[in-house]
């Protein structure tokens, strides 16, 4: 069986968080230093940063190879 | 002076070069060590011995170029780790996905509905094709099929010779093409699907 996940289930539930404004990759990769610093007040735009690593499989895998290799 | 204690003022004037170059040779032989253990604890065995120099050394050319885009906003060593990280997974998804094209991941997206599929699945199914098809630019079409099939926007990106941003931005606003397809088309665009005619 495989485990690969239906194209129709991943784009329905990238669909269902989509929203007219997101922060992109270039903009996530200059700003994960201050979030894993915790150098980020205020919450709204961590919560963006939160949801770009929710829609961003890539940006999701480096935050938690950052973390791991950081102890954070 | 090691570098859990160098100040990012102390980093960034050593490595500019513009104090003795005893120093600069020392702030450069620590962050070399440093990264190499930052990327050895997060990726392990994934990144062999022999490849993890080859990452140490790219990043610190990255790193040089990216060195009056860093804004303080973070510790420096944090900053570098994030680079060099990038730097190392971008490597290893071009290995990885080197022998795939984008046009073969987009041949490979498994349309077919879940286990236990029903009826309104598949009229979901057709009608998200419908709306790729027809909603979307040829480049965004592209882009979302070969996402679909596994190809990571990192490889879409070196491909394409652009940001990953650029590529973020291209799906982001495909995404909201289809989802606005997908709202104001839902009702008559299943009855579609079905074949039927108004």
């Amino acid at each position: 069986m495989s485990s690969k996940p239906k194209a129709s289930e991943m784009l329905r539930a990238l669909l269902d968080q989509t929203r007219e404004e997101e922060i992109d990759c270039d903009r996530f990769l200059e700003l994960v230093g201050p979030l894993l610093d915790e150098c980020i007040d205020d919450p709204s735009l961590r919560e963006k940063l939160a949801h770009h690593v929710r829609q961003c499989a890539e940006c999701n895998e480096e935050l938690e190879i950052l973390r791991k290799a950081l102890d954070r | 002076m090691s570098w859990t204690e160098r100040t990012n003022e102390a980093w960034i004037e050593a490595l500019r070069a513009s104090g003795p170059a005893t120093t600069h040779a020392e702030v450069i032989a620590d962050l070399r060590d440093f990264l190499r253990r930052t990327l050895a604890k997060g990726f392990g065995q994934e990144l062999a011995s022999e490849d993890l120099e080859d990452v140490v050394q790219e990043s610190l050319l990255r790193l040089h170029r990216k060195l009056d885009t860093f804004q303080e906003r973070s510790r420096f060593t944090t900053w570098a780790a994030s680079i060099a990280v990038n730097c190392a997974c971008s490597e290893l998804r071009r290995r990885r996905f080197q022998h795939l094209s984008i046009e073969e991941a987009g041949e490979m997206v498994d349309w077919s509905p879940g286990d236990g599929g029903s009826a309104v699945d598949e009229e979901q199914i057709a009608l998200l094709r419908r709306g790729i098809a027809e909603a979307l630019t040829e480049r965004q079409r592209e882009a979302i099929h070969a996402a679909l099939g596994g190809l990571p926007l990192t490889e879409l990106a070196r491909r394409w010779d652009v940001s990953q941003g650029a590529v973020y931005k291209l799906l982001h606003d495909a995404r909201r093409r289809l989802k606005g397809y997908m709202e104001t088309a839902g009702g008559t665009g299943a009855a579609q699907a079905r074949g039927c005619v108004s």
